[in-house]
């Protein structure tokens, strides 16, 4: 091999090496971002999952005599704290009639609008709301309102 | 063969080979999963259904109950059937973002309507469910 051709082959090596190695590292990047979006898809799936598993938890529903009705007792929401959720805020909202904005405890119940049942907040810009409208019992004057059970996850 | 007339086929090999895999793969590089919005608006439906009928109107009668009146022209809670639809309207305006259209509908001896999903191309259905033999509710949700 004369020692021109040497060189040139070294250089056309040396220029392959580095676009594999470029390319490599752009499988790379691709791969964590498509497990960041898994981890992402699959809390999302979990507060979908959620939303159709709290408003018939035994925690939150209302019951007569044993006779499961498909309402949330709002007695039960004022001293329920929820845990092991991961990073969410899960609050349900009296939305008509509507009372304002304020969150209930046993001193302004029934006149207030949010019970707040778990909130374990991360600091992150990335936040998906999710929301479904739930029955809202109250057996002091039995009379049943509108609500929104509100999971906002936190990516 | 020449030398160079060899080495050009294999370049044109390689680019032909390089079109089929993209044309392969399009389809999943463009694929537009809206599956989980999907689901959760089917969900909404059927919750907002049961919700509404579930409503007290006031303290004799729900939604549901009120409805049946309205068949016979007994309402207990309003002054006219007439304002059933209006109030069902407005209970609904409460809980549906802007961006939800939605129709419900009461077919039966008195019918009630409010909303309109006639200009909707992916629409959500709740089941229907019978109240009486007569009447049956249906809700359809979907996104502008």
């Amino acid at each position: 091999m004369k020692k021109g051709q040497f060189h040139e082959s070294l250089i056309v090596i040396l220029i392959f090496t580095i676009i594999f190695g470029i390319a490599l590292f752009g499988i790379y990047r691709y791969n964590l971002s498509s497990i960041q979006d898994i981890q992402i898809e699959l809390e999302e799936s979990k507060s979908l999952a959620l939303l159709s598993q709290l408003p018939v938890s035994p925690y939150l529903q209302y019951s007569e005599l044993s006779d499961e009705k498909e309402m949330i007792d709002t007695l039960k929401l004022l001293n329920l704290k929820l845990d092991n959720l991961g990073f969410r805020t899960i609050e349900i909202k009296q939305v008509y009639p509507n009372v304002g904005n304020l969150e209930c405890n046993e001193e302004n119940y029934p006149n207030c609008s949010t019970y707040i049942i778990y909130n374990v907040v991360k600091n992150s810009q990335d936040k998906k709301i999710t929301s479904i409208p739930v029955s809202l019992y109250f057996p002091l004057t039995k009379e049943s309102k509108i609500g929104n059970l509100v999971i906002t996850t936190y990516g | 063969m020449a030398k160079g007339q060899l080495e050009s086929l294999g370049l044109v090999l390689i680019v032909l080979l390089l079109a089929v895999l993209l044309i392969f793969s399009l389809p999943f590089i463009l694929k537009n999963d809206n599956q989980k919005e999907d689901d959760s608006l089917r969900l909404r439906a059927d919750a907002l259904r049961n919700v509404l009928l579930q409503t007290s109107l006031c303290p004799d009668a729900n939604v549901k109950e009120e409805i049946l009146n309205c068949e016979f022209d007994n309402p207990k809670c309003l002054d006219s059937c007439d304002k059933l639809g209006g109030k069902i309207e407005e209970m609904i305006g409460t809980i549906l973002e802007p961006n939800i259209i939605y129709e419900f509908k009461v077919e039966g001896l008195n019918s009630v309507k409010s909303g309109d999903s006639s200009g909707c191309l992916n629409t959500f259905s709740s089941a229907s469910q019978p109240l009486s033999e007569n009447s049956k509710v249906f809700l359809t949700l979907c996104e502008k």
